[in-house]
């Protein structure tokens, strides 16, 4: 039996490699809004879960023609807003827009629930919803993320 | 081996095979997940990283269009550009052409009193002057091309108008005649411009006309009295001009050409899409090099009188250009530019349609009394006794660029022999015209052709070519013909036969009939319409001709004899020819430049029956 120094011990390539992945998580897709990151040159998202939600809100705020190549990509609920206070139905129309965009652009999110609230305090002319979205990834095993967007009416 | 997997992997594998939008986001998404898979995973199309790859990819897709479609502007069957098929054209030689006027020949009717002699006024004879015009029935106007002189005369003294009696009293005395004569005229209308230009000199002076479908610049003149010259290339400092032809053989060759100097010229050219006309005057300057063809560089050296030495010679370049080898640019003058624009398919109108006088200009150079002038030029009348032709909507972009491979292939000068020949066939009719042409290698002189001409005259009949026609010719093949090419303009040997024929007929036949339609067969054969200079006669071919019209069993006898000089006031050639002697193989040969003609058939081709 042999005597080894504890200094001498080293690590096998499998534990290095699972030691950095744990203490550094892979980023998986820019965050938005951008801003600069600390390791990479932008702040990135590091799970999957947060990027789709990340994803999932900018596809709530595009509207149509917005998105290079692809038209009709978006929720387009800038007509929506635009016309609002003419509008009786204003929450049922939006409903049906961003299921309609989701089914198409995120068909792997499943949306639960849709809120919305209205601040005309902070500007008399100008009003402000915020959209309340829960919804669940269940390819991920993601359920009861929520989502809140924010949308000024012109 | 640690140092070589460490350059391997600073080698990025880039691809250059995608060219379209997908292509390219294909490969940069590869690209990214090879080289930068620690870095970003989701670019999915809701993801901004999937923006970014669609932003990178519309840009490459973009380069890649415009890529492929400036090449394609490089080829006229491929360009689209307006411009860049206007280029295409210009550099082909292709002219741009708006609609094309019409042209028809327009019959003029006067009624001239007779004088005391009976005869025709010729004091009364007026000359409807050029400029002219003449309604149509759809509206067009037509313009006289030249003045429809009444009182000229051939030259066998006689008026060249058609004359009818007109009036007559009632014991016969005649009162007036009617003459006709007929004047060629070009559909459209006629504008001038006037253009003012300051002292500045501008080199290469452009103005653009306003009316599109210019189909000729009349005349460019300015104030200064200096008359512009309308010419393909500013280079070319000459013009040529027809005059009237005043010598012998005025009735087969009306005019000559002159030559004359143009250094005031100008080049159009037609915007492909607006189809407008620009005139783009010369880069001399007028005021200060008028003469100088050559410019001496030494006047334009900079001195250095207090210098010994230098190490070369400073020249403004520019002054070079301000020279008179690409025509003057007048300065502080003002063009009045008069030109002739409009045409299309319906400026072709029918027969009898050019019927209102829209604007008669007349001259009475016998100053007859006042009476008689208001009444012979009330009396004017005019109808189109054919229809007018000629009359083009503007070619398309298209039409233009199927002719620039043609245009490319006939290039402005004479190389081969058919170039010759299809230059000599394209002389204007009024300098005279060309029946026949061949060219022969000079047996004498390498670098010599020799090129055979024959003409015809009024009554169909081969003369050999008028002087002034050969010497238009050499003026009019001058400009395409090689420096080291010298062309010898002669005249064809006309050869005068005359054809006997002996047949057997089918007895159940009436025999002059069958004669008959032979030598009606025969006469068609010899007409001169079917021989060219250099061409054989094949005997076996006449043989054949004969044996198609029914009845003929067999041939006896076939016979060719020459006729020369006067025979029973018939003229024929005096070239003497023998027919044996250049007979071969079953062909009759014609001399070097020699042409066969039957010149009449109706006594010159005799047949007979044997019996």
């Amino acid at each position: 039996m042999g005597q080894f120094s504890f200094k001498s011990v080293g690590t096998t390539q499998v534990q290095q490699t699972a030691d950095t992945l744990a203490q550094t998580p892979m980023p998986v897709g820019i965050k938005t809004p951008l801003a600069l990151g600390t390791d990479d040159l932008l702040a990135m998202n590091t799970d999957v879960a947060t990027q789709m939600g990340d994803n999932l809100r900018n596809l709530i705020l595009t509207n149509w023609g917005e998105r290079l190549g692809f038209y009709a990509f978006g929720a387009n609920l800038r007509p929506l807003m635009s016309d609002m206070s003419s509008q009786d139905d204003f929450d049922s129309k939006a409903i049906v827009q961003i299921k309609n965009t989701v089914q198409t652009w995120m068909p792997y999110i499943d949306l639960q629930s849709f809120d919305t609230s209205f601040d005309n305090v902070q500007n008399k002319n100008t009003a402000i919803v915020h959209l309340t979205i829960t919804y669940d990834i269940p390819s991920l095993k993601v359920y009861g993320k929520s989502l809140q967007v924010t949308l000024y009416a012109m | 081996m640690g140092l070589k997997q460490e350059a391997l992997k600073s080698v990025r594998v880039r691809k250059y095979i995608a060219r379209d939008f997908d292509g390219m986001r294909a490969l940069l998404l590869e690209y990214a997940r090879a080289y930068y898979p620690t870095k970003i995973a989701d670019f999915s199309e809701q993801s901004l990283g999937g923006l970014f790859l669609d932003f990178a990819s519309y840009v490459g897709d973009s380069l890649s269009f415009y890529l492929d479609h400036l090449y394609s502007e490089l080829d006229p069957a491929t360009a689209v550009e307006p411009d860049n098929v206007q280029r295409q054209l210009t550099a082909a030689g292709v002219p741009i052409i708006g609609a094309s006027p019409s042209l028809v020949k327009v019959t003029a009717y006067i009624e001239v009193p007779a004088d005391s002699s009976q005869s025709i006024m010729v004091s009364a004879l007026p000359i409807i002057r050029a400029n002219s015009t003449f309604t149509a029935d759809n509206g067009t106007i037509f313009n006289l091309l030249a003045d429809i002189d009444f009182s000229q005369t051939n030259s066998n003294g006689s008026l060249a108008a058609s004359v009818k009696i007109g009036k007559q009293s009632a014991t016969n005395v005649t009162k007036t005649y009617i003459l006709a004569l007929s004047g060629l005229c070009i559909s459209g209308q006629e504008a001038t411009e006037t253009i003012t230009v300051s002292a500045d000199f501008v080199p290469f002076r452009q103005i653009t006309l306003q009316n599109p479908n210019v189909s000729n610049i009349v005349s460019v003149n300015d104030s200064l009295g200096n008359i512009y010259y309308e010419v393909n290339a500013l280079t070319n400092d000459v013009v040529y001009k027809n005059v009237l032809n005043t010598a012998s053989d005025s009735d087969l060759v009306p005019e000559a050409i002159k030559v004359i100097p143009a250094p005031y010229r100008f080049v159009t050219n037609v915007d492909i899409t607006s189809r407008q006309t620009t005139l783009t005057f010369g880069g001399g300057n007028a005021d200060s090099l008028q003469d100088d063809v050559i410019p001496d560089p030494s006047s334009f050296a900079i001195s250095f009188p207090y210098t010994k030495t230098f190490s070369r010679i400073p020249v403004n370049p520019e002054k070079l250009l301000t020279t008179t080898t690409l025509g003057v640019a007048a300065t502080n003058t003002t063009y009045t530019i008069t030109y002739r624009y409009g045409g299309g398919l319906n400026h072709n109108v029918i027969v009898d349609s050019i019927q209102t006088l829209r604007n008669l200009d007349v001259y009475f150079p016998g100053n007859p009394a006042p009476n008689i002038a208001a009444a012979v030029r009330s009396s004017i009348e005019v109808t189109n006794t054919e229809r007018s032709s000629g009359g083009e909507d503007a070619p398309s972009i298209d039409d233009l660029k199927a002719l620039i491979p043609s245009i490319r292939n006939s290039q402005e000068r004479i190389v081969t022999r058919e170039d010759l020949i299809a230059r000599v066939y394209t002389l204007p009719s009024n300098f005279g015209r060309v029946f026949r042409a061949a060219v022969h290698s000079n047996p004498h002189n390498p670098l010599s052709t020799q090129l055979f001409i024959v003409s015809r005259n009024s009554d169909g009949q081969l003369i050999p070519s008028p002087d002034t026609l050969k010497s238009n010719l050499a003026k009019y093949l001058t400009p395409y013909r090689l420096i080291t090419d010298a062309i010898d303009v002669l005249d064809a040997a006309v050869i005068n036969l005359a054809f006997s024929f002996d047949v057997l007929v089918d007895p159940s036949l009436n025999k002059t009939i069958v004669v008959q339609n032979v030598l009606t067969k025969l006469q068609s054969f010899f007409d001169i319409k079917n021989f060219h200079i250099d061409q054989p006669i094949t005997l076996s071919e006449i043989s054949n001709l004969i044996f198609q019209i029914p009845g003929i069993i067999s041939i006896n006898k076939m016979k060719f004899d020459t006729r020369v000089g006067t025979i029973n006031n018939r003229q024929y050639s005096d070239v003497i020819f023998n027919v044996e002697a250049n007979t071969k193989y079953g062909l009759v040969f014609p001399p070097t430049g020699g042409l066969f003609n039957v010149a009449y058939p109706d006594v010159d081709i005799v047949g007979k029956v044997s019996v």
